[in-house]
């Protein structure tokens, strides 16, 4: 039954974002540099973007294709708060290290 | 008009307000109504028809199983109001004078306002909501009178080990008010919940009710707060620490008898409880250098004596030694805090002693209160009610009962090294600065020296009244026996005094195991705080490991 | 105008409160130089975006619109405060009111894809709020927590886009298609999207976040960040656990429930400063709502009147805090420094409703929790939870001899008028609470079966 989902072209898709979800969330666990982890993310969020690409097509589901153009403006969105956000932050340390600032703990 | 009287705990309200807002003059005076009529209130009710009142608003606690807001008065409720509403009137009455010179006066009445209401809260509590409402209150208000004195080390962590033991009666006084079913919360038909209704039947909830009971009165292994609670002010250490809150873990005990009647299991851990504490607590006050942590320790003893009467299955003598208690130990305390006070705050009984010539009505006083403790037969009230306990272990149980009478005579023995050690002759401390005590500060204690001789003589009527009638007799051979060995350890402490000149010492008890645990909990604490470290990689680690963890969890399970 | 009353009453509210954040931030220039203006402007906007939801009519739901619309005006005031400072003003009255709106469709939206438009909108407003603060700190907490944020938001996304996938729409309850893996995808669908609804409301594995914008965002922002993403949060999830299995979603939302539990309140008793100690029992009152929330129908009544007895509580405190700024308070500057005689009875009653300590409404809450827990999870998980609660109470009143000592020596109350109205606005709904807590089953019988 599984086997028989495996080999269609659905599978396949789904495979293909989990597998890119995986990636951006490896990039984001293993790099310690501010930019490459919003890219990680913005990775991560084009892989759902995928799913719902595939949920569309395989459902016959338009209101998927909407929601597929809203989460690629809201990665958009959030792509400019996170730069804002990242320059704020480490406009006098070196930009190489999200680990660096540490004041807010315990 | 009686209708009105179980909201006495509404009494002290209006001192507490009035002493908050009030301004310049003595603050205290405007709090001395409220404690006085919560003690007519109970007087009232014990001079009237002795119907139950009570009262009762359906449904006031959402989401409760018993939910309403259910006041009860009667007899056993009457009784305790007597107690709180007179023992704190004098402790009001004294901590006037006492507290005249410290400049936080005023939130130190407005604390006790708040503590009065919500000990009568409790005490007039019809079911387990409401008795969780002034349950918690009280150890409140006891954290917060602990750790009064801001400006001394170690209030603050005393109140704190307070709060610990108190958070662990109070977390079973939770699971209590979720097991007992809807509209079957009343305290006193507790015993009377359909089995089937009561999952495991009675002993969970006998069970959670005595460790509540344990927590507040400081049995078994929660001990260690009391003597640490000797850092707050004097008449705290006697109204609370000594008369009313630490009672309120017996009081609850003879209030649901019954229950604990039907999980006889339960009953004789309590009598264990009981009788380990009170002969550990007397050896531990033997060892204590500090005037009052001997005198804590001898209350842990005496509410170890309660505990047992009620595992004996008497529970009136319980609440009989709870009432004579409350007096001859509430009047040790305040001798205690004149003594202290005219020392100029010296509490440590190698520098205080030879003080009979200097504060004569103190050691009057004391004596008397002295006697009550170690029984004096037909003087002292005390004698009658401990009596009482004797009788009911030695005819229950009488392997605990001969080691609960041991214990008598070290009551004695720890009763006579306090007095004489403080007002023996003979004594190898310097004669030293003492100033003497205002007439204010000494008015409150004769009353509570006539308590502890004349109580005794009470109980008879008084066991008739709770419709537990039975004859409180005078004196009687055990009786006799035991307060026979009561003064001898008086004595012999007072002969071990005059000839050593108090010199003399056993090693010091003190709460070993405090210390590792204490320390394992904090290293805990700081262990989860440490995650916290600053470190985005392991956020990020943590919310995409938790992430793939849970999914895989719940996909795994999924059928 | 006709596509304005056809909207849902939610969706209404937010776009005239966009509206009015659009009005402001246009207007930042010229209402520079004003103190006062951007909160009265942004008040004003709350209570005219309250009025087409109160105007329903259906006495039904009027009680809980009433209710969003009291909050929504008394989290508008608690942040006012912080807006007299010169740097905040021009940005912030306007992200309040975005975030606000954000919360609102949150709250009260079934379809998925505006949920997550909803959540997006008051993380982020959370975070540039915080990052406003003065100094380093609450930069770097803003910083941490919009990563985080963005972590869940495309965990959610990928969720949204597997339940499309499964059932072939953006509704909650919405049925399974056939076909043979789909179950497991769904379960995984749901799993996804109440995790990522999860870190709004700051439970374990997710919390991290929100830790640090509670401990170093200025206080009126980290007041309104608490009590607007628990609001919202914790509504929309009582409509996620209505509509989906309870088998999948009841033992995760249990165990994180307790794990939040035990990890807040074992850090929480480590804590020697106000605003950190705070942010612990945050997470520990987050993980008493979700413990509720996994225990069925009765959990979720329960899980409504601890919400909103937590919020109108958290709401007292951090009034009493506001206009503190972002710097920390450690507990023994409380007497040297003391807040002012209504700030520091506000601070004391609140910190008593939130340890659970009678005369406070928190111990009924606790309660209330407590039983669906027995019932559905057993005595041993009750024990714990209650544990749990009642040792909070070690590291809530810790400061309140210090706090009580204070008192006389206060100094003239120089609160904001907003801060005053906020403390008076939460100090009577903790009263209310506290008195008639019947008020709060009301509430709570709105909630979904």
């Amino acid at each position: 039954m599984f086997a028989t989902f495996a080999c269609t072209p659905e599978a396949l898709v789904l495979l293909t974002s989990a597998l890119l979800f995986a990636l951006g969330a490896a990039g984001l666990l293993l790099r310690r540099n501010p930019m490459a982890m919003l890219m990680s993310i913005e990775l991560m969020l084009n892989a759902g973007n995928l799913v719902l690409v595939l949920a569309a097509r395989a459902n016959n589901f338009v209101g998927a294709q909407a929601g597929a153009l809203i989460v690629l403006v809201l990665g958009a969105a959030e792509a400019v708060i996170g730069l804002a956000l990242a320059l704020a932050l480490f406009r006098r340390r070196s930009l190489t290290d999200a680990d660096e600032p540490q004041e807010v703990s315990g | 008009m009686i209708g009105l009287l179980p909201w006495a705990w509404l009494c002290t309200l209006p001192g507490l307000l009035l002493t908050a807002l009030g301004r310049g003059q003595r603050p205290g005076l405007a709090s001395l109504p409220g404690p006085l009529a919560i003690g007519l209130a109970g007087v009232a009710f014990l001079l009237g028809d002795h119907q139950p009142v009570l009262h009762r608003t359906a449904e006031w606690l959402p989401l409760v199983p018993d939910g309403a807001f259910s006041l009860r008065l009667d007899g056993l409720a009457a009784v305790m109001l007597c107690v709180v509403g007179f023992v704190s009137l004098c402790v009001y009455v004294y901590s006037l004078s006492y507290m005249r010179a410290d400049p936080g006066q005023r939130r130190f009445f407005c604390l006790l306002d708040f503590f009065v209401a919500a000990m009568t809260l409790l005490v007039l509590a019809g079911n387990i909501a409401v008795l969780l409402a002034g349950w918690a209150g009280v150890g409140l208000a006891s954290f917060l009178l602990i750790a009064f004195w801001r400006d001394r080390e170690g209030t603050l962590g005393a109140g704190l080990q307070a709060l610990a033991a108190n958070a662990i009666g109070d977390a079973a006084l939770l699971l209590a008010c979720v097991l007992v079913p809807a509209g079957q919360g009343d305290l006193t038909t507790l015993a009377q919940i359909g089995p089937a209704l009561l999952p495991g039947g009675f002993g969970p909830l006998a069970w959670l009710i005595v460790i509540a009971a344990s927590a507040k009165s400081a049995q078994g292994l929660l001990y260690f707060w009391l003597p640490s609670a000797m850092a707050g002010p004097t008449p705290v250490s006697a109204l609370i620490h000594a008369a009313t809150m630490v009672a309120a873990g017996v009081y609850l005990l003879v209030r649901t008898a019954a229950v604990l009647a039907l999980a006889p299991e339960v009953l004789h851990a309590v009598a264990w409880i009981g009788v380990v504490t009170a002969a550990f607590s007397a050896l531990a006050s033997l060892s204590q250098p500090n005037y009052k942590r001997g005198l804590a320790y001898s209350t842990c003893s005496q509410l170890g004596y309660m505990f047992a009467a009620v595992g004996f299955g008497a529970p009136f003598a319980a609440l009989f030694h709870l009432l004579t208690h409350a007096s001859f130990k509430a009047l040790l305390f305040l001798c205690a805090g004149a003594v202290i006070h005219a020392a100029h705050g010296e509490e440590q009984l190698a520098k205080l002693g030879g003080l009979r010539r200097q504060l004569p009505q103190v050691m009057w006083l004391a004596l008397i209160g002295s006697l009550a403790l170690v029984g004096l037969p037909v003087l002292t009230a005390g004698a009658f009610s401990k009596d009482l306990i004797l009788e009911a272990a030695l005819h229950h149980d009488p392997a605990l009962g001969w080691l609960l009478i041991g214990s008598v005579f070290l009551t004695g023995l720890y009763a006579g090294r306090l007095f004489f050690g403080v007002f023996g002759a003979g004594s190898s401390v310097p004669h030293r600065e003492v100033h003497p005590p205002d007439a204010l500060l000494l008015l409150p204690l004769w009353p509570l020296a006539a308590g502890a001789i004349l109580l005794g003589w009470v109980g008879t009527p008084l066991a008739a009244l709770l419709g537990t009638p039975q004859v409180v007799p005078v004196v009687s051979n055990l009786g006799l026996l035991a307060s026979g060995l009561g003064i001898a350890g008086f004595v012999a402490a007072g002969l071990w005094q005059r000839a050593r000149a108090g010199a003399a010492r056993l090693p010091q008890f003190g709460v070993p195991w405090l210390g590792p645990v204490t320390g394992i909990g904090r290293s805990l604490a700081s262990g989860f705080a440490g995650l916290h470290s600053g470190r985005l990689g392991l956020y990020v680690f943590t919310a995409v490991i938790g992430t793939a963890a849970i999914l895989l969890f719940a996909v795994a399970r999924a059928p | 105008m006709n596509w304005f009353t056809a909207l849902p009453h939610g969706l209404q509210a937010a776009a005239l409160l966009t509206a009015f954040a659009a009005a402001l931030l246009a207007t930042a220039g010229a209402l520079q130089h004003s103190r006062r203006a951007a909160a009265v402007l942004g008040g004003l906007g709350a209570v005219i975006a309250a009025l087409p939801a109160l105007s329903a009519g259906d006495a039904d739901a009027l009680a809980i619109v009433g209710t969003c619309a009291l909050a929504l005006v008394a989290m508008l005031l608690l942040p006012a405060a912080e807006l007299q400072f010169d740097e905040h003003r021009l940005e912030g009255a306007g992200l309040i009111l975005l975030g606000a709106a954000g919360g609102i469709v949150l709250a009260t939206s079934t379809h998925l894809l505006a949920m997550v438009l909803g959540l997006e909108t008051l993380s982020l407003a959370v975070a540039v709020l915080c990052g406003l603060g003065r100094g380093s700190r609450p930069l770097e907490a803003s910083f941490k927590f919009f990563v985080l944020a963005a972590v869940s938001l495309a965990t959610m996304v990928y969720g949204i886009g597997l339940h499309a996938y499964a059932t072939g729409s953006f509704e909650i309850g919405a049925p399974l298609l056939a076909g043979s893996a789909l179950r497991s995808i769904h379960t995984a669908a749901v799993v996804l999207i109440t995790l990522g609804l999860l870190f709004e409301l700051a439970v374990v594995p997710v919390h991290f976040g929100a830790l640090g914008v509670y401990m170093s965002a200025p206080a009126g922002f980290a007041g309104l960040a608490m009590t607007a993403s628990k609001l919202g949060a914790g509504i929309a999830m009582l409509r996620v656990t209505a509509a989906m299995d309870p088998a999948i979603i009841g033992p995760i939302l249990t165990g994180l429930g307790l794990g939040s539990i035990v990890w807040a309140t074992f850090a929480g008793l480590a804590q020697r400063e106000l605003r950190s100690m705070l942010a612990y029992s945050a997470i520990a009152h987050a993980g008493f709502i979700a413990l509720a929330l996994g225990c069925g129908a009765e959990g979720r009544a329960a899980a409504v009147f601890y919400l909103v007895v937590y919020v109108a509580s958290a709401a007292l405190v951090f009034s009493a805090l506001a206009g503190r700024g972002a710097e920390p308070i450690p507990f023994a500057s409380l007497r040297d420094r003391p807040l002012g005689t209504l700030r520091t009875m506000a601070l004391v009653a609140g910190l008593l409703s939130l340890a659970g300590v009678p005369p406070g409404p928190g111990l009924w809450a606790k309660i209330g929790v407590l039983l669906p827990v027995w019932r559905v999870a057993g005595p041993l998980l009750t024990l714990v939870a209650a544990l749990g609660g009642v040792f909070g109470a070690l590291y809530y009143l810790r400061p309140l001899p210090d706090l009580l000592a204070g008192l006389r020596r206060g100094e003239r109350a120089t609160a904001d008028l907003g801060a005053r109205a906020a403390v008076v606005l939460a100090g009577g709904a903790v009263l209310l609470f506290t008195v008639l807590p019947w008020v709060g089953t009301q509430l709570a019988t709105l909630a979904p079966r």
